[in-house]
């Protein structure tokens, strides 16, 4: 059996006075692509933030140890220093802040120091895979980026941090049929280039189409109530959600 | 009475205890001259005698002051798009008024550095723009004198049917500024944009009053201020759009980004819209606090920490700046200058 | 489509035109001297504190200048204004035996009627005196106390009035405020005590009738910790063609978790100098919220203040201010954030019309120790012609790294797309831009309760009717 790189034990998380994750389960071991689906407010969005660390969610009880150690004692940035990524629902703009300048910064956070020279060869070859023009990097920071854009640079700083473990939080929401499939390009060439593991949160099913899953979780009411390998995309794409929902 | 000169007025001015009508400014007995003229030379630009009447943002009791004190205003001659980057440095008190203008059709970019090598010593420096029809100017401005100097910024422009002026402003550093921009939108179809980009710490400050008065039909203002406030540096930001009867059809826009951070510091902002014509649109927009909490956990989840994630904020309120100027050379210089900040 | 039976509805702008002849009221002389201020003392029969106080404010609105920034007030001259008129009747409870005339002219204004209909107290003043004060039973059982102020200073509260008089706005403030305390009468003192909560609003209205006076009433609002109120004022004059002035005192304390709801619907006639001034000072948990339309008057000068004293407390600022022909209206507030955690939400909207000036005049203070404070401002202007004036002045004043202050402000006309879009729709021009203006009149509009809403709309397309000749 191959390595664990995060193991989720009995995961209880609230924010304020609502528990949203009642007892959650979860093993994701090296290099494997993990699907979590699941109905409108299961859960799904709070298990990524509780993994990055947001202060508004209050784990009650449980265990998280991500690469061997307590994850739940790390702030995060730490988290994202000892390669934990999620790629984000809605990022924010940040004003002021230039995509090539927050990048070189988070890379500098990461060990990784590079000139500015060698900085703008390996962004421009990541941005070659997502089909960006490099005029991106003097924008700033998802300041009037579309949906599309705003996903694609979020890829794009995966490629370039290059984690242990990634979080696409609804990275495919709100996409057309390209943008998809190229969003799909880019998570492709992260497997294959680092090797790194995947959780994929979604509700549809068309960001997993070019990818290997290797095994599908579904959430309902703060639990997993499902698991099952890639058959189980298709079988929720038929049928939907309903016989997993209140019981 | 002191000798004191009330600058950087309010019109109309409001509640005296909130104390932003006006700043007071002690001006050095002596001032020597030509330094900024110098400068513009040595950048390959010709000067002449000649002067400009244009109001400033200051206002009437500096030009009289500089008058009254033997300030001979210097005309600038530049001849074509080529970035003029007038490096000013200042070694004692010092002050000179800069008359500039821009022929129809022309455009001009020109850059001021400002330093000093003297401490506990005031600069003032008074630009005069005319723009003729059809012309642009584009002026940079970077100051980034001592601790203890006094900088004085004081800008005129009057525009012409179709003339752009757009500066770009990056006050890095220099223990007190005062800045005064007025620009006059006679010509129908003119504009204004200002992009001011500011860090006040240790205690400085900066006194800023800006007057957009639009009087011919279809001109536009744009004005965004962005800055950093933390150990006990302060800001006024004064802007006003000013709609004068037959302006028609003009718009003006007025937006500030204040991040505080921590509660030393002063932040007052005084944003008036003036209306004396119906069909205009102006609006104003202010967000001042603290980062929002969401940004900074969006930086952190990628590794910066919350320090470093701050500091990016604070140098971004100059970069903000920084990112409208045109003239790439203009652009890279600037940027480079602020980098180690 | 006829104009009359669409959007304005048939009310005559008349009823507040009428005046009353000033037959045997009692009036001191014009002007402002130290025997006239003894006279005033004298026929109130102020107890000895309130003579003192009245004469040392006298000093002091003596000593201080007249407002440098705002509208000019060269048209009202204090050597000519009346500063206290009586009318020839005592102050009852029953409106049978309010004198018919003077009882009439409330009746046009609506105030029995609303009485019955809506209000759980009523006070109604006549130039310098209260005419009128009645309040529900029930209210009353509750422990409320809604009486004029003059037998407050006397009566069982007596202390408490003592305590809080003028100890908000305090003479050395500005001039009109020590020209208040020089000359304050009639008003109302309200308490609520700990836990009460009034379920329907209290009313006063104030009438000034006599031409060339001024009218100093003086309103102290204390709402105990946990209580509950909404407090509703009104006031209007006929027009004369000299110059009257209202110089009114609003003060209102708002206990710990108390809530105090302060209405005004101000439609002075517009030979008057309205420089008015209220303030609220809300402890631990408190809110108060503001409702304010300002359609009459000459001159204003108007801005609601408050002091978010306590952690916690909260202030809701709801205005709208018109401006039509000969008026300049300069309106408001201002709020101080001084508790962690304190919030306030201003909305404000001014319409210019016909010459009139409207100034937007506002300030937000986050003091250091605000720790959490919010605030959100947004100030809409708009110009129904090319003739009127409108200008925004705002400050804010902020000192803490932890607060979150918005401020939006936009100026515009009446967009032509709307008009074209309700006139497809078979509306005439001039009711079509009516209705908008009244639309823009909303946020107010909303707040107030329906009546009220109603006339003030009534008033705006009063004021709106006839501007496409």
């Amino acid at each position: 059996m191959s390595k664990e790189t995060l193991t989720i034990e009995k995961l209880c998380v609230r924010i304020g006075e609502k528990e949203i994750l009642k007892g959650l389960d979860l093993k994701v071991c090296e290099g494997e692509t993990h699907v979590i689906m699941g109905p409108n407010g299961a859960g799904k969005s709070t298990l990524g933030n509780t993994l990055m660390g947001k202060s508004e969610y209050e784990v009650t009880s449980g265990k998280i140890t991500f690469m061997g150690e307590d994850l739940l004692a790390m702030s995060t940035d730490e988290r994202a220093r000892k390669g934990l990524f999620m790629s984000f629902q809605n990022p924010v703009e940040v004003p002021g802040v230039r995509l090539s300048e927050f990048v070189r910064n988070t890379c500098e956070a990461m060990g990784e120091k590079m000139s500015l020279w060698n900085f703008k060869k390996a962004a421009g070859e990541q941005m070659k895979v997502l089909g960006m023009d490099k005029t991106y990097l003097d924008r700033e920071l998802n300041v009037g980026f579309s949906g599309g854009e705003k996903k694609k640079a979020e890829i794009f700083q995966l490629l370039m941090l290059k984690p242990k473990l990634a979080i696409l939080d609804e990275t495919d929401s709100g996409l057309d049929v390209d943008a998809v499939r190229t969003v799909s390009e880019g998570v492709k060439a992260y497997q294959e280039q680092t090797g790194g593991s995947l959780i994929i949160i979604t509700h549809s099913t068309r960001i997993l189409e070019s990818l290997k899953v290797d095994r599908v979780h579904v959430i309902a009411d703060g639990t997993i109530v499902c698991e099952g390998d890639s058959s189980l995309v298709d079988e929720i794409n038929e049928n939907g959600f309903e016989k997993y929902i209140g019981k | 009475m002191s000798g004191n000169l009330i600058i950087n007025s309010l019109v109309p001015p409001t509640w005296n205890r909130l104390k932003v009508n006006e700043y007071e400014l002690p001006l050095p007995g002596t001032l020597q001259q030509d330094t900024a003229a110098d400068a513009f030379k040595t950048a390959g630009a010709g000067t002449a005698e000649g002067s400009l009447h244009i109001q400033t943002g200051c206002g009437k009791e500096l030009s009289d002051a500089l008058k009254e004190k033997g300030i001979i205003p210097k005309q600038i001659l530049i001849k074509g798009p080529e970035l003029v980057t007038s490096k000013i440095d200042y070694s004692g008190d010092a002050a000179d008024v800069i008359c500039i203008k821009a022929e129809e059709g022309q455009t001009l970019n020109i850059l001021t550095d400002i330093t000093s090598s003297a401490d506990k010593a005031a600069g003032v420096l008074q630009i005069l723009i005319e723009a003729a029809k059809g012309s642009v100017v584009n002026l940079s401005q970077l100051v980034r004198a001592g601790r203890d100097f006094t900088f004085v910024n004081d800008i005129g422009v009057v525009l012409e049917d179709g003339a752009g002026f757009n500066l770009s402003q990056v006050f890095a550093e220099g223990g007190r500024i005062i800045s005064g921009y007025m620009a006059l939108l006679s010509g129908e179809g003119s504009s204004s944009n200002v992009h001011a980009g500011l860090v006040r710490k240790a205690s400085q400050f900066i006194d800023m009053n800006y007057v957009m008065r639009h009087t011919a039909p279809s001109t536009r203002s744009e004005t965004y201020v962005s800055g950093a406030l933390m150990e006990g540096g302060s800001k006024t930001f004064r802007g006003t759009i000013d709609f004068v009867k037959g302006c028609a059809g003009a718009e003006g826009a007025e937006n500030e980004n204040m991040l505080l951070l921590d509660d030393t510091v002063i932040n007052k902002t005084v944003p008036l819209i003036l209306c004396d014509e119906e069909n205009v649109a102006g609006s104003h927009g202010a967000s001042i606090g603290r980062p929002a909490e969401d940004m900074l956990y969006y930086m952190m989840s990628r590794g910066i920490t919350r320090e470093r994630a701050l500091k990016i904020l604070e140098k971004a309120s100059l970069d903000s700046a920084v990112s409208y100027i045109s003239d790439e050379k203009a652009r890279e210089y600037v940027s480079s200058a602020i980098e180690g900040i | 489509m006829s104009e009359e039976k669409t959007f304005v509805d048939d009310i005559n702008r008349s009823v507040y035109d009428i005046r009353d002849e000033e037959k045997d009221a009692y009036r001191l002389e014009e002007g402002l001297t130290e025997e006239i201020v003894k006279k005033i003392s004298e026929e109130k029969n102020d107890p000895e504190w309130m003579r003192d106080f009245r004469l040392e404010c006298l000093k002091i609105y003596n000593s201080l200048e007249v407002p440098q920034w705002g509208p000019g007030i060269e048209g009202l001259d204090m050597d000519h204004i009346s500063t206290y008129v009586r009318p020839n009747t005592k102050m009852k409870n029953t409106w049978d035996e309010v004198p018919e005339d003077i009882k009439n002219t409330f009746e046009r204004l609506g105030i029995p009627e609303a009485e019955r209909a809506s209000l759980a107290g009523v006070g109604a003043q006549y130039d310098s005196e209260l005419v009128y004060h009645n309040v529900m039973k029930e209210v009353e059982e509750q422990g409320v106390v809604y009486t004029d102020f003059e037998s407050a200073l006397k009566g069982e509260y007596a202390d408490m009035v003592k305590e809080h008089f003028m100890k908000l706005l305090v003479p050395s403030d500005h001039k009109f405020n020590a020209l208040h305390g020089t000359v304050w009468s009639g008003g109302s003192f309200v308490y609520v005590p700990k836990g009460v909560k009034v379920s329907i609003p209290l009313q006063s209205y104030f009438r000034l009738n006599a031409k060339g006076a001024g009218q100093f009433e003086h309103t102290l609002i204390i709402v105990d910790e946990g209580a509950d109120l909404h407090f509703i004022e009104g006031c209007s004059a006929p027009k004369y063609n000299v110059a009257n002035l209202h110089s009114g005192c609003v003060e209102l304390f708002v206990g710990k978790n108390a809530r105090l709801r302060y209405s005004t619907i101000e439609n002075w006639s517009k030979n008057m100098y309205n420089l008015n001034s209220k303030r609220a000072i809300v402890e631990e948990n408190g809110r108060m919220e503001w409702v304010s339309g300002s359609f009459g008057s000459h001159v204003s000068y108007l801005y609601p203040s408050t002091i978010l004293k306590g952690d916690n407390s909260t202030m809701e600022y709801t205005g709208i201010t018109f401006a039509g022909e000969g008026q300049n209206l300069d309106t408001g507030m201002k709020v101080i954030h001084a508790g962690k955690n304190t919030s306030s939400v201003v909305n404000t909207r001014s319409i210019s019309k016909s010459g009139g000036i409207s100034t937007t005049r506002t300030s937000v203070q986050v003091l250091p120790k605000a720790k959490g404070s919010k605030s959100v401002v947004s100030c809409e202007s708009l110009m129904v012609d090319n003739i009127s004036r409108s200008d925004t002045i705002p400050v804010m004043d902020i000192r803490c790294d932890d607060a979150d202050v918005g401020h939006e402000a936009s100026i515009g006309s009446i967009p032509d797309d709307a008009v074209f879009y309700l006139m497809s729709r078979g509306l005439s021009e001039a009711d079509a831009r009516a209705l908008i203006v009244s639309g823009f009149a909303d946020n107010v509009s909303r707040e107030l309760p329906m009546e009220y809403a109603a006339e003030m709309n009534n008033l705006i397309r009063l004021e709106m009717k006839g501007t496409i000749g």
